[in-house]
């Protein structure tokens, strides 16, 4: 094993595991399709949904690098929701997220700047309510977990190597 | 008298102590079976070894269902995600009661917490061995440091260590690979810490990892630390040390060990004509099926806890407290290190420095209180371990912020930050106990242990220092935004259990003689955690190691004289 090259280790690795270390993007949506083929696993309303991915495109929009949504982070969000927290926690949560949503008088309807204002409101009191908390945090670690935000918007390698201190300029981008 | 024996040596349990145990018998050749109550786990069949975050169901998160439901002890182990569960045990399937909180963290596989712990790897000094002679706490350790050097000696190569040769008495040197390098902000802090505080060191941790494989290494397949830092979810190349990438796979070379999983040994068997143990009784977990087996000698490596449930568990009509524990002392002088407490900061610069790696370990500093002289408000000493690195995305989940400026802002690394936590000793004490249930049993019959183990006011004193030579120290070294912090958490958390099977001179008041033998039952050897009479401040894994291939020595000596 030790005579092996890296390469070489990794591509028996995946063997080992059964996997294949595909292009960007095909796992994300093959993951993120997962989670919306399995009709049970399913538990927002399609306007839910499509509010839930605005407000996570608000947070991390494309930019030169895809965004939240094209990263899998709604469906990501949801399936966390639902299957990761209690059903009391889950609960909770939704009502608060309607509860905001008729605040707005229904936040799909609203102009792409309302919709970004309305966000912003929450995001300058983030704390205050607990749905936009968790959902901050969510898209957060939902799209930096991603194979898109971990691996194109930052960089991410399974086998960096030794630990070496290098200077930024020469590395470029955050660690994921 | 020639009694037919299955086997040579029985080892209880494959972990830490365990696997080195087996390793040392098979290779002077004894036939030796080890149980472990864990699954059967192979050397490199690591099922979430190197898989990205995106392709696990919850990015690595738990259930909170099921932590509640299946780990809720293990969940306190900072070493549990989703890629490791599967190497803990099962909370609800291995009950065990607590009249005070303890939290006993355990592995399910062959390899015991080799598999889970953090790596950090320091030879004990000779104030930890003189310590309960000195200030009267606990049981006087029949060993002393000099004893045991020749032992580090022994086990360290074998093992790997990466250190730095520092010439320090209250951390002594041991065979060491080439040191894990501490970054540019660690190496500023080590400069201003060390002008600050004459007295204090800085130095890299020592951790079991291979920074420079040696030929005992390439032959057993284990290969270099590539700094991936997913340990507990095993690694196949043997980067960190386990059981199973280096005693066991030794052992097995030899082909003079039988390694049976899913064996729960109940008790050690005792025979009244010839007053030795004779062997074990074990359930079979999948099956349920009770068997017993036979063998010249037994050595407990269990775990802490779970060598003395069995040991105390093993009831005979000349032991009916437990296999030589005719004192009673079997199931005292339970501890564990304190902690949780520190302090951590902001360090000003450095911005155009970054690295490369997950480096599997940090910095530590090594215990500089209640050394020349004696303070007054708590006895013994603690050292510190952390690391200096930057933030990253994770230190964003809370920040305010939207959009591109927000993306950005995370693209790069942010700044640097640095972290001290300390690891205290406990004080050995009669009274911490942990004994078997009167009538609760596991679903295979074995009674269920029961923890009666608190920290007392020493530590608790000593924890109030730690925090504040933490802050005092950080701000010393020119950090910013310097908050101490420290937090009550359980015995146990630390997974430093010790104590319970006592080493000793005396046996009135000791379970163990200075070659971790039973005072009483002399083919009968602890040299787990049990067997420790004081738990210094250091992590204790290879000097559990170091324990175990001496007493094998002992006991190999032992035989050839035909005295065992």
């Amino acid at each position: 094993m030790a005579q092996l090259s890296r390469r070489k280790f990794i591509a028996n690795l995946s063997l080992l595991l059964g996997t294949s270390l595909s292009p960007f993007g095909i796992r994300a949506l093959a993951a993120s399709s997962t989670y919306l083929s399995d009709n049970k696993k399913r538990f927002l309303t399609s306007n839910q949904r499509l509010m839930l991915s605005k407000i996570a495109d608000i947070i991390i929009p494309d930019t030169d690098t895809p965004g939240a949504r094209k990263a899998g982070v709604p469906e990501y969000i949801e399936h966390m929701l639902f299957n990761l927290l209690s059903k009391q926690d889950s609960e909770k949560w939704l009502f608060e997220f309607n509860t905001f949503n008729k605040k707005v008088g229904g936040f799909n309807h609203l102009s792409a700047r309302m919709q970004l204002n309305a966000v912003t409101r929450l995001d300058d009191n983030l704390g205050s309510d607990d749905f936009y908390k968790k959902l901050k945090e969510l898209t957060v670690i939902g799209y930096y977990t991603s194979e898109i935000g971990a691996s194109i918007e930052l960089q991410y390698d399974p086998v960096p190597g030794p630990y070496q201190e290098m200077p930024l300029a020469v590395i470029g981008r955050a660690w994921s | 008298m020639k009694i037919k024996f299955d086997f040579d040596v029985i080892v209880v349990g494959s972990g830490m102590s365990g696997g080195y145990a087996a390793k040392e018998f098979c290779e002077k050749g004894y036939r030796t079976l080890v149980l472990d109550r864990g699954k059967p786990l192979e050397h490199g069949n690591y099922k979430t070894e190197s898989l990205p975050p995106w392709e696990m169901e919850f990015r690595g998160k738990l259930p909170k269902e099921q932590l509640v439901e299946e780990f809720s002890t293990q969940r306190k182990s900072y070493a549990l995600t989703d890629f490791t569960k599967h190497h803990f045990i099962n909370d609800k399937e291995n009950p065990y009661q607590q009249d005070k909180p303890f939290d006993w963290i355990r592995s399910s596989s062959i390899g015991g917490k080799s598999l889970l712990w953090a790596r950090q790897s320091y030879r004990w000094n000779k104030l930890d061995f003189e310590a309960n002679a000195k200030d009267g706490h606990g049981i006087d350790w029949p060993v002393r440091y000099e004893d045991l050097a020749p032992w580090y000696n022994y086990v360290e190569p074998f093992i790997g260590i990466s250190g730095s040769t520092e010439g320090l008495d209250i951390l002594p040197d041991g065979k060491f690979l080439p040191a894990l390098p501490l970054n540019v902000v660690e190496r500023e802090i080590k400069a201003k810490l060390e002008q600050a505080y004459p007295e204090r060191t800085l130095i890299p941790a020592r951790v079991a990892h291979l920074t420079k494989p040696q030929k005992v290494h390439l032959e057993l397949g284990r290969g270099q630390c590539l700094a991936r830092n997913e340990c507990q979810r095993g690694c196949s190349w043997g980067g960190f040390y386990s059981s199973l990438s280096g005693a066991l796979a030794a052992a097995k070379k030899t082909s003079k060990m039988t390694l049976t999983a899913n064996a729960q040994v109940q008790e050690v068997l005792y025979d009244e004509l010839s007053g030795k143990a004779k062997g074990v009784a074990y359930v079979d977990t999948v099956t349920g099926e009770r068997k017993t087996v036979s063998a010249r000698i037994i050595f407990m490596c269990a775990s802490t806890l779970a060598s003395v449930q069995i040991l105390l568990n093993s009831k005979s009509k000349t032991y009916p407290n437990g296999i030589g524990n005719s004192n009673n002392v079997l199931g005292h002088y339970i501890m564990d290190h304190t902690g949780a407490v520190g302090a951590r900061g902001e360090v000003p610069g450095h911005l155009d420095s970054y690295y490369k790696g997950r480096r599997p370990g940090g910095i530590y500093i090594p215990r500089f209180r209640n050394i020349k002289q004696q303070r007054s408000d708590y006895l013994r000493g603690f050292g510190y371990q952390g690391k200096a690195e930057r933030s990253g995305w994770q230190n964003n989940t809370r920040k305010k912020g939207l959009g591109e400026d927000f993306k950005l802002s995370i693209r790069s690394p942010g700044g640097w930050k640095f972290m001290l936590a300390g690891f205290g000793e406990m004080l050995p004490d009669y009274n911490n106990k942990v004994y078997l249930h009167e009538t609760q049993k596991d679903q295979w019959g074995m009674p269920l242990l029961v923890t009666s183990v608190s920290y007392g006011e020493n530590t608790e004193k000593m924890k109030l220092d730690i925090e504040k030579s933490a802050v005092d120290m950080l701000t010393a070294a020119g950090l910013t935004k310097v908050e101490g912090f420290s937090y009550d958490v359980n015995p146990g958390s630390f997974v430093h259990e010790m104590g319970g099977a006592c080493m000793g001179k005396n046996p009135q008041t000791s379970y163990l003689n200075k070659w971790n033998q039973s005072h009483e039952v002399d083919n009968l050897f602890v040299t787990d955690g049990a067997a420790f009479s004081s738990i210094s401040c250091v992590n204790p894994s290879i000097t559990f190691m170091a324990f175990t291939a001496r007493a094998a020595d002992y006991a190999d000596k032992q035989i050839k004289a035909g005295k065992l």
